[in-house]
């Protein structure tokens, strides 16, 4: 064999064994082997860190370079598939979880998250099964009450079901500082066209009143799941409060609503109707009725945002109060963002709107008609919060702010109003089980105008026990 | 000089070829994950055992054991988990990371099932991806979603019947025949029986479950369990943190706001003696 052909088989052996591809490639040293270990092992040290800091995004981020390669133990994918699941990954968690339920189903912890994510997938019969199984194997008290919840929330929605019914009663009583939301200053000076100015009385209906009140309540709501995207609602609501002496001011409210629902993924869209009627002392007050739109999208499971639109008209049934009769454009933008470890949950948004007043009677207060006020521009802001406290009482509060200027100088007070007004409350709902929940309830609003008539403070502190039947 | 002898030459250009041609031709997919027996019969009837990290290509057959599952992370980054019991050929798989019509992912189904996380492939173009089994074709809107061929004789038959199953996890699929086509959109699960048109039916569980139950735990204790989950944050009630009810257009008094003012009238004419009495007016505002 010449030198020509030697170098011809060197070269093709040389070849043949660069061809031979990773698979076949020399074992990395040992150093390199130790080093890539230790890599390993501070990959997952760092992600279990992100998970539970928040950061499930930058966790999956950190795991899916290693999947390859360590696809199939049991720690490395428990920790992949929360994090997916946790950055909003569902349908790659479950694959990390069949990994590691197929190799060891007695894993628990894993189960749980696969049912959490089969939930999120919207697969509620998968999630139900899965739920019930980690329910039997008796699981620690704090998960054991996160898979009543959602066993309970897979219930209402019940999947085998296109048609859903809910419904409540409920009792309340409580104490209300202001039933007619009335200012507590009893003279007000007043422009009088033909007089001049005059210190007026307030008469004791128009004043801050106190009283003890108790009220009942039921309501109901059916969904009918069209398909999987599309869904129609209907639901009712009737609130009655009677005042133990402020009887003028025993309240019957109803409400009704119905609409449908789009939802595909992270978007959900929603386009509806709702009215009201409100009794008052026991005679017809006003009603309202209005359409609305809203869409949602989800951006993670922690976080979503919300644009929502309505249209209002408002009609007072006296016809002293028709003057106040108007129609009400809002749109807003929201943002509801979930705390650590989903417990918790903080809410916001902001709006905008206008009032347009259509009245047509005439008064010398109003001699083109409209309200005395004029039409309106409003704003506000609304935030709120709550949480988990064990596994059976939610924790609430929340508060909101609002601005309102209106277009006419009010021709008793010679001056244009304009309101500022604030609102707080915040409770509890302690479920002891599934049908019957207690709230205790402190809410307080005040509102300020530069119209002393307008200007009030309310506190309202409440309990009520609800039955919920679903 | 000595001239290299032309079979020598020939022989090795020949053995070069084919290494390169097996250097460059790049694997449909490689295996992530295998628990149990799972073979790959090659285009030519040579029978690998596959294992993590091996490859997987164009004209394989895939085979798993009784109990045996396998992950296949595709050159597209889609993702194929071969469930117990399956047997599956990868007809075509064309994919050179462009998105223009020559990509292509066909797959028969001969029984058993598996699950699909599509990738690049039937992105933009749906027709380039297809699941034919012996009873449907299921064609893909960009989708996860589940395909079961149950065959007469096999383990799941003794519960259900024979044909082909296909549930949807996200995305949408379209399951045909001759006889007809069903769209089946997320959490839906199509039946497609021999001689008859593809239908709608309830979720079958015993199809689709997944896990194995637990096993017998043997006195163990898990330490990793989480109480919660950032995603436990969609059981929260949304009325509960932004209050019951919006204070747009709030109603201030729910009744009308009078006052009343009291002002002297004189009383009496120019020539009498004039004097005032009070009258009192109420106001509304």
């Amino acid at each position: 064999m010449g030198r020509g052909e030697t170098a011809v088989l060197v070269m093709t052996a040389w070849v043949l064994g660069c061809s031979a591809g990773p698979a076949q490639a020399a074992a990395p040293a040992p150093q390199a082997a130790a080093a890539e270990k230790e890599a390993y092992q501070n990959a997952l040290q760092d992600a279990d860190a992100l998970v539970k800091s928040g950061e499930p995004e930058r966790a999956y981020a950190l795991l899916r370079g290693y999947e390859q390669a360590h696809a199939g133990e049991a720690r490395f994918d428990y920790l992949l598939g929360i994090a997916a699941l946790d950055s909003g990954k569902p349908d790659l968690a479950t694959l990390a979880f069949e990994r590691v339920l197929m190799s060891d189903p007695g894993f628990t912890g894993a189960r749980l998250e696969m049912a959490r994510a089969y939930y999120q997938l919207g697969d509620l019969l998968r999630a139900e099964v899965e739920f019930e199984r980690v329910a039997h194997e008796n699981p620690p008290p704090g998960a054991r009450a996160t898979v009543r919840k959602y066993l309970e929330a897979i219930a209402a929605r019940n999947p085998r079901k296109k048609t859903h019914y809910a419904a409540y009663v409920e009792a309340t009583a409580g104490r209300d500082t202001n039933v007619n939301n009335s200012t507590s200053q009893q003279q007000v000076i007043v422009n009088i066209p033909t007089v001049g100015p005059v210190v007026a009385t307030l008469n004791a209906t128009s004043l801050k009143a106190a009283d003890n009140y108790g009220g009942l309540g039921a309501g109901g709501e059916l969904s009918h799941t069209l398909n999987p995207h599309w869904a129609f609602y209907a639901g009712a609501d009737l609130l009655q409060r009677d005042y133990h002496t402020q009887q003028d001011f025993n309240a019957l409210t109803a409400e009704g609503r119905a609409g449908v629902m789009y939802g595909a993924n992270a978007e959900h869209v929603r386009f509806g109707v709702n009215g009201g009627e409100y009794t008052l002392g026991g005679r017809r007050n006003r009603s309202n009725a209005a359409v609305n739109a809203e869409w949602a999208r989800t951006l993670s499971p922690r976080n979503q945002v919300l644009l929502f639109g309505q249209y209002q008209q408002y009609r007072f049934a006296d016809y002293v109060m028709q003057v106040d009769n108007f129609n009400q454009q809002v749109a807003g933008a929201g943002w509801t963002h979930a705390l650590g470890d989903g417990r918790s949950v903080l809410s916001g948004f902001a709006y905008y709107g206008a009032e347009q007043d259509i009245s047509t009677i005439i008064t010398t207060a109003t001699p083109d008609g409209g309200r005395t006020d004029g039409a309106k521009r409003l704003g506000g802001l609304r935030v709120g919060g709550q949480t988990m406290w064990g596994g059976r009482t939610m924790l609430y509060a929340n508060a909101g702010w609002q601005a309102g200027l209106y277009s006419r100088v009010n021709p008793l007070f010679l001056v244009q109003r304009s309101d500022r007004y604030v609102d707080l409350a915040m409770g509890a709902v302690w479920q002891w089980n599934p049908s019957w929940s207690l709230s205790p309830q402190l809410a307080h609003a005040h509102n300020s105008s530069n119209i002393p008539v307008y200007s009030y403070s309310r506190t309202d502190l409440s309990l009520t026990l609800r039955r919920d039947f679903r | 000089m000595k001239k290299i002898r032309p079979k020598l030459l020939a022989a090795a250009c020949l053995a070069l070829l084919g290494a390169c041609g097996a250097a460059l031709a790049a694997p449909a997919g490689k295996v992530e994950y295998v628990a149990g027996a799972v073979q790959a019969i090659g285009a030519g009837g040579q029978v690998r055992i596959l294992a993590k990290g091996d490859a997987v290509d164009e004209g394989d057959t895939l085979v798993t054991g009784a109990d045996a599952a396998a992950q296949v992370r595709m050159e597209d980054g889609g993702l194929v988990a071969l469930r117990s019991d399956t047997r599956m050929k990868l007809d075509s798989f064309r994919f050179d990371g462009k998105q223009d019509g020559t990509e292509q992912y066909i797959v028969s189904l001969f029984k058993g099932g598996f699950r699909a996380i599509t990738g690049l492939i039937g992105r933009l173009h749906k027709e380039s991806y297809r699941i034919t089994t012996p009873t449907a074709t299921i064609g893909i809107r960009g989708t996860d979603h589940e395909t079961i061929v149950v065959v007469p004789g096999s383990r799941l038959a003794a519960t259900v019947p024979p044909g082909t199953y296909n549930k949807v996890n996200r995305g949408e699929t379209a399951v045909s025949n001759e006889h007809g086509t069903v769209l089946v959109l997320p959490n839906q699960m199509a039946y497609a029986a021999a001689g008859a048109a593809p239908v709608l039916q309830p979720l079958n569980l015993d199809i689709f479950v997944v896990p194995p139950p637990p096993a017998a735990r043997a006195g163990r204790t898990d330490t990793e369990m989480r109480d919660s989950a950032i995603v436990d944050s969609a059981l929260l009630d949304p009325d509960l943190a932004l209050g019951p009810n919006l204070p747009i257009g709030i109603i201030f008094s729910r009744t009308p706001i009078t006052a009343t003012y009291t002002t002297l009238v004189p009383v009496g004419g120019a020539f009498t003696n004039q004097f005032f009495v009070p009258v009192t007016t109420t106001v509304t505002f």
